[in-house]
């Protein structure tokens, strides 16, 4: 009986500790002014060089154009953007073979306790754009992005991603991220993705001059980005 | 004789963790929208959303590789000769992957707000293997009222014919 009660003390001492480690080693986001600095300036560094319009980047001359439909709170599109979309951009948008268009659609934003931030947090990176910086925006965002279903974007995560940016005007970031145009923009891209049959995110589009690759959907490889690529240039 | 029967029960239904935990192990290295999941949450599968959230990995180690892992242990200790030790180990085997499943079905429900479908069926499996493994113990001990079926459960000369058992410390899941 002594066996039996020191094998069990011992496991259960093994799940203590396994729940200590799961519950203390990932806490989302990295909220701190330095976190958001960091996030910042490793995106500013990568994004260097590249044209920036609108939510466009990459040259205006690319054959191919890439679309991602994203929502910023959506992990599966952080998680391409981190990967796939990095080396995307890293290769083929810095190479001026591609460029990149990022659109909205609402997905994982539903499921947070303010489902009402969706159009505001899009169009904060849009607003960016106006000043040639809604890449960086994004993908601060996906950077920092929190636990889904939480409530961790709020204003004052938006305007700190926005006074991290390097070269971005905050004031007028401000000022363009409370007008309706953008916020308009984001509903235009909802309705367009509605028409196209799209719900889910990331979903990505890509388009040259032999036409457009079937959709893809879901967190991709860059392989796979490559040959859809292939096939229509 | 209810030693063997619930020992066979136990192979069969590691192999079964064992086949759900391989699945969630390629797909995390694979990529998610190999993931077959009813389930949907905000605009992916529920699944995606359990198995992308910082509960999916312990100590950067995706929990699923762990599951993985430790159903491969559960089966090790189901093969090996049938004493009280070895039955011992399954129990504390079974005891850690129950223990860490009910944690990370928690998890799901209260800070994910959303459920794997392979998750909970792996939790599932723990909880009757955990189970099976109280009982086994009780029935094979030398306390228990009946030590022949233990006898006659576990053979002198080696394993029972089967699949290989295993153990697992904890339950894949996301």
């Amino acid at each position: 009986m002594q066996l039996l009660g020191g094998v069990l003390l011992a496991a259960i001492a093994v799940v203590a500790v396994a729940i200590a480690i799961s519950s203390s080693g990932s806490s989302t986001p990295k909220a701190t002014p330095s976190a958001f600095k960091g996030a910042a300036s490793t995106v500013d560094a990568s994004l260097s060089g590249i044209p920036q319009s609108g939510v466009t980047i990459g040259s205006p001359n690319a054959k191919v154009t890439v679309t991602e439909y994203g929502d910023l709170q959506c992990p599966i599109c952080r998680d391409f953007a981190l990967g796939a979309e990095n080396q995307l951009i890293s290769n083929d948008v810095k190479a001026g073979r591609v460029k990149l268009v990022y659109k909205s659609l609402e997905t994982a934003s539903g499921s947070s306790p303010n489902p009402g931030i969706f159009p505001t947090q899009q169009a904060a990176a849009y607003a960016a754009g106006a000043q040639g910086k809604a890449w960086n925006y994004i993908l601060v965002f996906y950077h920092q992005q929190g636990q889904e279903g939480t409530a961790y974007v709020n204003q004052t995560f938006l305007n700190d991603i926005a006074q991290s940016i390097p070269g971005l005007n905050f004031s007028k970031w401000k000022s363009n991220s409370s007008s309706s145009t953008y916020t308009a923009q984001v509903q235009s891209d909802q309705q367009q993705a509605t028409t196209r049959g799209f719900s889910s995110t990331p979903t990505i589009v890509v388009q040259g001059p032999k036409g457009a690759a079937q959709p893809i959907v879901g967190n991709t490889d860059y392989g796979t980005l490559q040959s859809a690529i292939k096939s229509v240039s | 004789m209810a030693s063997v029967r619930i020992r066979r029960a136990m192979i069969a239904l590691t192999v079964i963790g064992l086949g759900v935990a391989t699945y969630l192990t390629v797909v995390h290295y694979v990529g998610f929208s190999a993931l077959a999941c009813t389930g949907g949450h905000g605009g992916h599968s529920s699944c995606q959303t359990v198995q992308s959230s910082q509960w999916s990995k312990l100590a950067g180690v995706p929990v699923a590789l762990i599951g993985l892992l430790g159903y491969i242990a559960i089966l090790g200790s189901l093969f090996v000769r049938d004493r009280d030790d070895t039955r011992l180990a399954t129990l504390g085997l079974t005891t850690i992957g129950f223990g860490f499943s009910a944690y990370l079905t928690y998890r799901e429900a209260a800070s994910i707000h959303a459920y794997c479908e392979w998750c909970l069926s792996s939790a599932v499996i723990m909880t009757i293997l955990f189970v099976c493994a109280i009982a086994r113990y009780l029935i094979g001990s030398p306390l228990s009222p009946s030590p022949a079926d233990d006898q006659e459960a576990v053979p002198e000369d080696g394993p029972p014919a089967g699949p290989p058992a295993r153990e697992k410390l904890v339950s894949p899941r996301a």
